[in-house]
């Protein structure tokens, strides 16, 4: 995990590149070194060569010596005596340049000087011989003397120079074993290091190329949210624009180029340029707007128009918001929106409610004619009937007063018609207080109301006690007394009306013909009767306005009473089903809402 | 039955009503004395006269022309000179609002007039007979509607 995240980091690559450097660097110091390694050992075998071969000429040199003191010895002639000193000059020069190439080497040194000595006095000791002048056949003794006694003579200096030569050699091999040694390890070396470093690069260069695709991914993914902002803004007529505050750049989408009326991109975004397409009367708007949102750094909704290069006029919404980067630049990013569809929807919708206002008030001016311009000719019509009535009867003729009563049955119809269209209306009205309503007591009002119907024809109502709800008092009363009113009014001949009011908790999903709204609890309702019922395909039938199962005579009324029902219970958000049986009675369900 | 009269003014701009009602105090056996005013302007002016006497009861109609029942009622109520006087509304409509706005206003009672002429004569019998005094003191929303 660890390792993973390491590797994932951007100081992974960093790290890789440093040690590759550092690893380039080593190897390069390893080469020189190793270069100079063997450029040393070289130099040392030349060098070791130089004092052997110095040391071979000091002993070919010390030989001419010898010989030519030999010569003199035999021969007495002064050439050898010359060819000597000349030999002798040369044995120095040759020690000269010996110490000189060991300088680095005390040993050598003191062993060069010690030799030197010998060497010196040798030749002191055979110079003797053109010093003293003396016959050189008589002198074999001192010949002896000098080629066999002396213990400076050739062998011996030769013996020690070829020890020199040997310690030389000796150091030359001892020398070439150890850069040997380390001209061995250094491939290896430089081998392993070399993999490391390509294992580094292997990975390094994975991890370029693994972030590489991410980036391209994150690209492609830019892209094509870059492309659905585009396709939105034009579906919405959406548009952003962006103002860098530091260096006061601004570039516009292709959205806000269209909206102005023009080419995407055809021309560079300054503010000067945009206020020359602001409708004239809004430019003060706009350039305030301008100074507000720096200061700001925030813009609320903004509201302007403009006039695009066609010459529509426009109208712009737009809001924006300062955007802080990372290194603490801040731009402005704005979005506008053309708004001049909502602007003429809302005039459409203010004039379609103006319209709509005018038709309620047209509907409350009716309301106020059917219940007062209506029932006041009417009641005229039925207190004249009354008066007439009164009159004394023997005026009129039994024909007249059958039409009489014809005539105020008409008006009582007419009456009930008016009453109950009112009532209806009155349902629909937009003001409705909504109380907490116990419907025991709504019950206990239907009672009263029709205490006289209920004792006159025996009804009895059995009622479970109910819950209470919320909703308009005035409607739900209306509610329970049309369907009670219903009961006894539709009950079988000679058979005392029995209701009966049940209600249970129910669960929308429990019942098909109840859509799960926002409520999902019901209280279910039941209002059933022993009347005479009514036919199963006429379950919904009749909740229409004005629809009747029976005719007036036998069943005065209006069609309009179970109309009014199902609207209480649509305005409280519920439902109503009936269902009959003929012959054995009717059932009301109603669903209404647990708040 | 030696008391004065019970003094009743109806202002209603209908012609027949006012008959109605007239001749429905004519066939009551109560002691009234009943004045008939064809609309607002006219029984405002007759109950700014400083001679009239006042009466005990005015019966308001709503749908007047030039001043209003509605108008009467708040002038009559604004008017401490006029406070014993008892209001009865006596209109065709019984919206809502009507009997709400009325109730608010000040009426005591609230008559909507009857279809025929038996319940009007029973109406108007009723609504003199009552003891104002009782009635103006358990004045609530749901007497003030007169219910037959």
């Amino acid at each position: 995990m660890y390792l993973k995240k390491l590797l994932n980091s951007n100081k992974f690559v960093k790290s890789v590149f440093i040690v590759s450097l550092f690893v380039i660097f080593l190897i390069s110091a390893i080469a020189y070194k190793h270069v100079s390694n063997v450029t040393d050992s070289t130099n040392w075998v030349v060098h070791t060569l130089k004092v052997k071969l110095e040391f071979e000429h000091l002993i070919s040199n010390i030989k001419d010596v010898e010989t030519e003191h030999r010569g003199f010895i035999i021969t007495g002639n002064k050439v050898f005596e010359n060819n000597f000193q000349e030999s002798k000059s040369k044995v120095i020069e040759n020690f000269k340049s010996l110490l000189k190439i060991t300088i680095d080497n005390s040993k050598q040194q003191a062993r060069i000087l010690s030799l030197q000595k010998m060497v010196y006095s040798r030749f002191k000791s055979l110079e003797k011989i053109f010093e003293k002048k003396i016959d050189i056949v008589d002198h074999k003794f001192d010949v002896n003397y000098w080629y066999t006694n002396d213990k400076n003579t050739i062998s011996v200096i030769q013996l020690k120079v070829k020890q020199m030569i040997e310690v030389e050699e000796t150091l030359l091999r001892e020398r070439q074993h150890q850069s040997s040694e380390n001209i061995a390890f250094t491939p290896l070396f430089l081998y392993v290091i070399l993999l490391l470093t390509i294992g580094l690069t292997i990975l390094s260069y994975i991890k370029t190329t693994k972030d590489y695709e991410e980036i391209e991914a994150a690209n492609k993914q830019l892209k094509i949210f870059e492309a659905t902002a585009k396709q939105s803004e034009i579906l919405g007529d959406f548009s952003s624009f962006t103002w860098n505050l530091s260096n006061n750049k601004l570039t516009y989408s292709d959205n806000l180029y269209r909206i102005l009326g023009v080419e995407p991109q055809s021309f560079e975004a300054t503010n000067e340029v945009f206020l020359t397409f602001v409708h004239p009367e809004d430019i003060e708007i706009v350039q305030e707007i301008m100074v507000r949102i720096v200061e700001d750094e925030e813009l609320n909704f903004a509201f302007f128009r403009i006039i695009d290069r066609s010459g529509n006029i426009k109208n712009i919404k737009t809001y924006g918001k300062v955007f802080v980067a990372e290194n603490g630049e801040k731009t402005i990013i704005g979005i506008t929106h053309d708004a001049t569809d909502e602007v003429q929807n809302l005039l459409v919708l203010t004039d379609r409610n103006k319209l709509l206002e005018r038709s309620n008030q047209e509907l409350s001016a009716f309301n106020y004619i059917a219940s007062h311009d209506l029932q006041e000719p009417l009641r005229k019509i039925q207190t004249f009937i009354s008066r007439f009535r009164d009159l004394k009867n023997d005026s009129i003729s039994a024909d007249g007063l059958l039409y009489l009563e014809k005539i105020e049955n008409s008006a009582t119809r007419m009456r009930v018609l008016i009453d109950d269209l009112l009532q209806f209306s009155r349902m629909n009205k937009s003001e409705k207080v909504h109380e907490k309503i116990n419907l025991n007591d709504v019950v206990e009002f239907a009672k009263h109301e029709l205490s006289q119907r209920i004792e006159d024809e025996h009804v009895k109502i059995v009622a479970q006690k109910l819950p209470f709800i919320t909703g308009i008092r005035f409607q739900i009363d209306q509610l329970f007394l049309n369907l009670i009113i219903n009961a006894i009014k539709y009950k079988k001949p000679n058979i005392a009306p029995e209701i009966t009011i049940k209600y249970s908790i129910v669960m929308a999903n429990d019942d098909s013909r109840i859509a799960q709204t926002l409520h999902n609890r019901f209280y279910k309702i039941t209002i059933a009767d022993n009347g005479m019922g009514f036919e199963a395909q006429y379950n919904e039938k009749i909740f229409t306005l004005f629809n009747r199962l029976h005719n007036k005579t036998d069943y005065p009324g209006t069609g309009i009473g179970l109309s009014i029902c199902r609207k209480v219970i649509e305005n409280h958000n519920g439902y109503i089903f009936a269902s009959g049986q003929m012959r054995v009675g009717a059932v009301f369900t109603m669903y209404l809402p647990v708040l | 039955m030696n008391q004065n009269p019970t003094y009743i003014i109806l202002a209603d701009d209908d012609e027949d009503d006012r008959m109605f009602f007239a001749d429905a105090f004519k066939e009551l056996k109560i002691n009234t004395k009943i004045s008939l005013m064809n609309d607002g302007v006219v029984l405002m002016d007759h109950l700014e006269n400083n001679d009239a006497v006042l009466p005990n009861v005015i019966f308001l109609d709503l749908n007047m022309p030039k001043k209003s029942g509605m108008e009467c009622l708040k002038e009559i109520k604004l008017n401490p000179k006029w406070k014993d006087i008892a209001i009865a509304i006596y209109s065709t409509s019984a919206s809502e609002e009507d009997i709400e706005e009325t109730f608010v206003q000040g009426a005591n009672i609230y008559i909507k007039k009857p279809n025929d002429f038996k319940t009007l004569k029973k109406v108007l019998e009723d609504v003199v007979t009552i003891n104002w005094q009782y009635q103006t003191s358990n004045l609530n929303r749901d007497n003030f509607l007169l219910r037959l």
